[in-house]
């Protein structure tokens, strides 16, 4: 999303690299920067009434579907299924026990979770039925960020507060921690079978030695970070970080007394985490997707091409041809039998936020669903089609008038759309295209009269095997309990000690975006 | 693009967000329109509805 530059005041808190493109430039998909209003396709932010006209494009042809909704007779098989979760979910606040799963290791038949909660340990011997054997809670306020495995019996925690903290959990039931390093803005961690390795904020890429784990002793640091989330597994002695604000960053390790921080490569996103695989690095990078970067060169990784997940692409994990995308509304798989060209298998909407992924043998994933540890299987034989629709509430402008919304396949199998049908007789339904095929999208455009408030669903049916009638709120005008309602005035000081009013930036629009409100 | 503190929360409990996720632990977003009155809301990821709220503004001041 590029606001234009008009947007007066935006209140936002938010970090990660610069946008690549200028101000009268769109990121196209593949990752060059190409100028507003034509100059290539792919795009995101066609204004939704544009019929292709300034892009030379052929004018899109709308097509009504028929007035049903009903699931098809025959559907394809559902090439992805959960298997097996856990649930500690919280369905009402002070109740049950709150997990917030950010990061996942998988080690043997367990696999380390970590996050609000603290430290989960679970036996996922039975894909069927993974179970909570212990819990590691984070003492005091905050959350641990990041695990990794050393040893049977042995991980790695970092708290962006308290630090490093080495674990015995080699019973889950009574944990305990055995070495502590207390210093804030430490969160990357990596193994490289002789030293742990982890990323400060402060200080950059920092060396551990915890052969006596109850007495870790760090080693001299090499700066050169800015705002490090994690680092990758390290393979041929080397390992990348995934700086939120520089993009990636590679590091050269086959000196470990005297490691090589190499220049960033920046990405169109926050760089949030990144994994390795047949030659080529692929970054999630929020909202822009999963950057696919090839490592001819490892000192100087290269971007091939930029994948839109749908969601806000959170880590990558890579094993066995497969590429798996946590990306918070759910997940997303990929074949990699040409690395450089992930090409999308299936995508499944989770229950909760998809935040953590770790591939398994046997083409299967443990995923971590805030609260839920869910494991995943893939049918590689199969295919199917996977329906994924921009919004799930589209708006459409209260005066009356038209939005589109974006339908994407993002499964192996051409997605054939049925039927509509709309609770407003108000509301005309039309598509762009029947038959999409995988990895392409149609538009399905929503025009109303107008008049008074409009509160109603859509139902589209089609041949996705996960979700064959889909059902989308449609809103226009005053509804909720928000809307049309005078936005209450404040006055608050920003980081400099400037005091800014509300009410002083009447005329024009304001965006509050709250983060951390917890 | 300032970036306002909020110490207490004082603020923030004005726009309390019912039924938002439970943890709230996800940005919320509201939309001021140009008359002053709220026209967006969400906590959720839905970068293109935000979108075409901004653009929807920015269009009643001719831009």
């Amino acid at each position: 999303m590029r606001p234009r530059s008009a947007l007066p005041l935006l209140l936002l808190a938010a970090c990660g690299a610069p946008f690549p493109c200028a101000e009268d430039e769109l990121l196209r998909a593949d990752g060059l920067c190409v100028p507003r209003g034509g100059g290539g396709g792919g795009d995101d932010t066609q204004p939704p009434n544009d019929d292709t006209a300034d892009t030379g494009e052929p004018p899109i042809v709308w097509t009504t579907l028929p007035a049903t909704c009903e699931v098809p007779t025959s559907l394809p098989a559902d090439t992805l299924v959960q298997t097996g979760q856990d649930k500690r979910g919280q369905d009402k606040p002070g109740q049950g026990f709150f997990v917030e799963l950010i990061d996942l290791e998988l080690h043997g038949d367990r696999v380390y979770g970590v996050g609000q909660g603290g430290l989960m340990v679970y036996d996922v011997a039975d894909p069927t039925a993974p179970a909570l054997l212990g819990v590691n809670p984070s003492a005091g306020n905050g959350r641990y960020h990041r695990v990794e495995v050393i040893q049977d019996g042995l991980v790695a925690v970092t708290h962006r507060d308290r630090g490093l903290e080495l674990v015995d959990v080699s019973d889950p039931t009574a944990m305990k921690t055995l070495g502590v390093i207390s210093r804030a803005g430490i969160e990357g961690l990596a193994w490289d079978g002789d030293r742990l390795w982890l990323t400060d904020r402060a200080r950059g890429l920092v060396p551990i030695d915890v052969s006596d784990p109850t007495r870790p002793v760090e080693g001299a640091a090499t700066p050169g970070l800015s705002a490090p989330w994690e680092l990758s597994p390290i393979l041929n002695n080397w390992s990348y970080v995934s700086d939120n604000a520089l993009g990636v960053v590679p590091i050269d390790l086959n000196n470990p007394d005297a490691p090589v921080i190499h220049p960033a490569v920046a990405l169109p996103g926050a760089t949030q985490h990144v994994t390795v695989a047949d030659g080529h690095l692929y970054a999630a990078i929020g909202g822009a997707g999963v950057a696919v970067l090839s490592l001819t060169n490892p000192a100087a990784p290269s971007i091939v091409r930029i994948v839109p997940t749908g969601g806000s692409a959170a880590q990558v994990s890579a094993a066995d041809g497969l590429l798996w995308v946590a990306d918070h509304e759910g997940i997303v798989v990929y074949d990699l039998s040409d690395p450089a060209n992930p090409r999308p298998l299936a995508r499944e909407q989770t229950e909760q936020f998809a935040l953590a992924i770790r591939a398994a043998p046997g083409d299967r994933a443990w995923v971590g669903d805030w609260n839920i540890l869910s494991g995943w299987a893939l049918d590689r034989d199969g295919a199917a089609p996977s329906l994924d629709p921009s919004t799930d509430s589209p708006r459409l402008p209260a005066e009356g008038g038209e939005t589109s919304v974006r339908l994407t396949n993002r499964g192996d199998d051409t997605l054939t759309l049925s039927g509509a049908t709309v609770g407003d007789a108000r509301v005309t339904v039309e598509v762009s295209a029947t038959a999409i095929q995988p990895g392409e999208e149609a538009l399905l455009r929503l025009t109303w009269s107008g008049g008074e408030t409009l509160d109603t669903s859509l139902c589209l049916s089609s041949n996705d095997p996960d979700e064959p009638t889909l059902t989308l709120k449609l809103t226009a005008g005053v509804v909720g309990d928000y809307l049309g309602q005078a936005a209450p005035d404040f006055a608050l000081t920003d980081l400099n000690g400037d005091t800014h009013r509300l009410s002083e930036q009447l005329g024009a629009p304001v965006l509050l975006a709250y983060f951390a409100t917890w | 693009m300032p970036i306002l503190l909020d110490p207490g929360g004082a603020t923030r409990r004005q726009y309390e967000m019912v039924n938002a996720f439970p943890t709230a632990a996800y940005p919320q977003q509201w939309l001021i329109g140009v008359d002053g009155t709220i026209v967006f809301f969400n906590n959720e990821l839905e970068h293109e509805a935000l979108t075409t709220a901004i653009e929807a503004e920015l269009a009643k001041m001719g831009r």
